[in-house]
């Protein structure tokens, strides 16, 4: 069952079984021949890569950079492109990853953009989740770049070690170390009341 | 505890809560304060899906990316008017005569007011 937001989108990579997974072996090998199939892989991870770049960079206008770039590069590459027997996410994330490492020698790279908060729970609500999301997202602007990028593949994109350690070129127990490090700065820089409330 | 077990055991209670699961950790476990971290970053990273407009226009480049812009087949009619292979000697021809021409007057003007100006004096 794919993770589904309230929105109806997915936005976390999918835990695929063995079948999915041919399936998708087979969805790879088809946008090869035809470009075509490409937007089935295209509809099943533009949400989750945006929402990984949206939270990487803090800007809606570079998200949108990061996901077309990256599908873009993604296209190009895809007639060499070998299955490895892991979801075609995996690659994405891993590009849109290279994008962003290389968008953020461009300053300057993180807007904190704030996002508009949802009314329908009332303006006092939306006022809490405004304030929290701001705290949090200066809270991991001043994250190092692996941190960060270790949280949000995490928290976010829900992999798991052995998957970010692919993404980010890293080995399991480097990932599990900035993870640790990361959270346990977060933990020091975020309002104990706000973590706790 | 060394910090690699520290951190295996971080890394064991978040498989675990992530995946809707109790996290094996006691009440008063060094871990819970990161695990309070941990459900406020899983509740405060909303999920932030590609807005419509843009999957949109981005799904049907990707699908034919040689297209050429939308403004090319609008101003066709116009960007035309003239073979494109004449146009821009024709343009070049017309500006070089006309800097040699202002040229050309500029320089008699000037000599034929200094003679003026010996004449008189």
């Amino acid at each position: 069952m794919p993770f589904v937001t309230a929105y109806g989108f997915r936005t976390r990579m999918r835990k695929l079984n063995p079948a999915e997974l041919d399936a998708e072996r087979l969805l790879v090998e088809e946008a090869q021949r035809d470009r075509a199939a490409f937007g089935e892989l295209y509809e099943r991870y533009v949400d989750a890569i945006h929402s990984f770049a949206y939270h990487q960079t803090g800007s809606a206008q570079q998200a949108e950079e990061v996901t077309a770039e990256t599908f873009e590069r993604a296209l190009r590459y895809l007639p060499g492109y070998r299955w490895r027997g892991v979801p075609y996410g995996a690659l994405l994330y891993r590009v849109a990853a290279s994008v962003i490492s290389r968008q953020r020698r461009r300053p300057p790279w993180l807007e904190l953009a704030e996002v508009q908060p949802s009314l329908d729970s009332g303006p006092e609500q939306a006022l809490l989740e405004a304030e929290r999301d701001w705290c949090l997202r200066r809270a991991l602007a001043g994250l190092p770049d692996d941190q960060r990028m270790v949280l949000v593949l995490r928290f976010d994109a829900g992999l798991h070690n052995r998957e970010i350690a692919g993404v980010i070129g890293r080995s399991e127990g480097a990932v599990k170390a900035l993870t640790f490090r990361a959270m346990t700065t977060l933990r020091a820089r975020l309002e104990p009341e706000e973590v706790l409330s | 505890m060394s910090p690699e077990g520290v951190m295996d055991r971080l890394s064991a209670a978040l498989d675990l809560v992530l995946a809707g699961s109790p996290s094996g950790l006691s009440e008063g476990d060094e871990l819970m304060q990161l695990l309070g971290t941990a459900a406020f970053l899983r509740e405060s990273l909303t999920p932030m899906p590609a807005a419509e407009p843009f999957r949109t226009s981005l799904r049907d480049w990707l699908e034919r990316p040689s297209r050429p812009p939308w403004w090319q087949h609008l101003a066709g009619s116009l960007r035309h008017r003239w073979p494109v292979a004449g146009r821009r000697p024709a343009v070049g021809v017309a500006l070089g005569a006309g800097v040699a021409a202002a040229i050309v007057i500029g320089v008699l003007v000037f000599r034929n007011r200094r003679t003026a100006r010996g004449v008189a004096g």
